[in-house]
């Protein structure tokens, strides 16, 4: 389709580029603003987090190298740490807000969005596979940012235990993923 | 001692060591092959996870927020950049930066530099999200029937900005240029100068240093035959009271 890659837009990033850097927010809003709601639970945090995340990528020049892997897994990695981020100095201030209103506006979804509905139902599959325990220590290490101490206490194990919990989990998960279709990306 | 460095491989994955064990296990990671291949391991057992998130549609509003605010932000650090160098230069303006972005924010958009008079209040809307629109009024002619756009008094941080954003302006030809003056009783102060693009589009920020005694009754476009004129030497095309 000759469709521009992540990696050559960001070339044009750097070389301050915005048409590029707009074109690669329209590609990873909706997926990232996904994620990042997942992590921090408010519609306001995860715009503040997606702001910071392209606040990087077109000050940072340089931030983003082929070596660091395919482009957007590099990105979901900058957004996943900012937003656990963010949810550490919101948790220092106050309780967890719950969002009520999360504005579902209807913005329409072109060719040029990145959609990944049937990567999650196979995940999703996957995932209730896992025990419930499974389940949470993964909640909790990936999608909370937890060290492993508070894992630890918080399921009740050994501190020696948990990384071995939560690679055999993440290994599983991986495996009954990849068994039910090809690989993310191809 | 070497086991529990490695042993924080994954608090460090969760950036949850103190900033002197971050330091300490990034030299560690450095130099442990161990570590190196343990991390490359967790990079490709947690790539899937993030699309495991639900589908949610982001409100329609957050882009034009987000990219204004990134690109204002560069726009800040150019201007500042020169600062840390020269001492004698006044302090940075904080609100220049926001206003230029929503001028380029408007050039994001196609059609945004369709000016009538009709189309006013869209036009205000992107200045109006970074900052407070004052006063505003719509520039127009008796003579050049489709000339026209809009000038607004922004204020930002205590400063007043001018922005005048003009649409079909006649083209100019050699040193010719459209300066804006800032009318009070029969004086006439310059507020910037602009020169259209080829589509007759043109735009400026002009930020009011004069003395906030001053009432202004009225803002003026003349066309001048060469700019930075102290005073208006060509013709008025267009004058709008305040
Ligand atoms: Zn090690």
């Amino acid at each position: 389709m000759g469709r521009i890659s992540d990696e050559e837009l960001y070339e044009l990033v750097q070389a301050d580029n915005k048409e590029a850097l707009e074109q690669l927010y329209d590609r990873y809003e909706k997926l990232l603003f996904s994620f990042s709601y997942k992590i921090v639970n408010t519609s306001d945090l995860a715009e503040e987090a997606i702001q910071d995340v392209f606040m990087k990528l077109w000050r940072k020049k340089g931030i983003y190298t082929a070596d660091k892997g395919k482009f957007s897994s590099f990105l979901l990695t900058v957004t996943r740490n900012t937003c656990l981020d963010l949810l550490r100095k919101q948790s220092k201030n106050q309780v967890e807000l719950l969002d009520k209103d999360l504005e579902r506006e209807q913005t329409e979804s072109t060719e040029e969005t990145v959609t990944w509905n049937e990567e999650r139902q196979r995940l999703q599959e996957a995932v209730s596979t896992l025990s419930s325990e499974q389940q949470e220590i993964v909640q909790l290490f990936y999608f909370k940012g937890c060290s492993q101490a508070t894992i630890a206490e918080k399921k009740d194990l050994p501190l020696g235990t948990v990384k071995g919990r939560i690679r055999l989990a993440l290994q599983h998960l991986r495996k009954v993923y990849e068994e039910r279709g090809d690989r993310i990306g191809t | 001692m070497e086991r529990k460095q490695c042993d924080q491989l994954l608090d460090y994955y969760n950036d949850q060591l103190t900033g002197e064990e971050k330091a300490a296990f990034e030299a560690h990671l450095h130099s442990c092959s161990d570590c190196q291949q343990e991390w490359q391991e967790w990079q490709a057992l947690t790539e899937p996870l993030p699309y495991l998130s639900e589908d949610i549609t982001p409100p329609a509003s957050m882009k034009k927020r987000v990219l204004t605010n990134v690109f204002a932000e560069s726009l800040d650090q150019k201007q500042e950049q020169p600062e840390q160098v020269t001492v004698l230069k006044p302090k940075p303006r904080r609100w220049l930066p926001s206003l230029l972005a929503a001028g380029l924010l408007l050039s994001l958009g196609a059609n945004v530099y369709l000016y009538s008079t009709k189309q006013t209040n869209d036009q205000q809307a992107a200045p109006q999200e970074v900052s407070k629109t004052a006063q505003s009024v719509a520039l127009g002619t008796v003579d050049q029937k489709e000339a026209g756009g809009t000038a607004s008094f922004i204020q930002e941080n205590q400063a007043t900005n001018l922005v005048v954003q003009m649409g079909k302006m006649p083209k100019l030809s050699g040193t010719q240029t459209y300066q804006v003056w800032l009318v009070e009783g029969d004086k006439k102060y310059p507020a910037g100068s602009f020169v259209p693009n080829e589509s007759g589009n043109g735009s400026l920020i002009y930020p009011i240093h004069y003395s906030s005694k001053h009432k202004w009754d009225a803002i003026a476009i003349s066309l001048e035959p060469k700019p930075h004129n102290k005073q208006p030497k060509g013709k008025i095309l267009m004058l709008s009271k305040l």
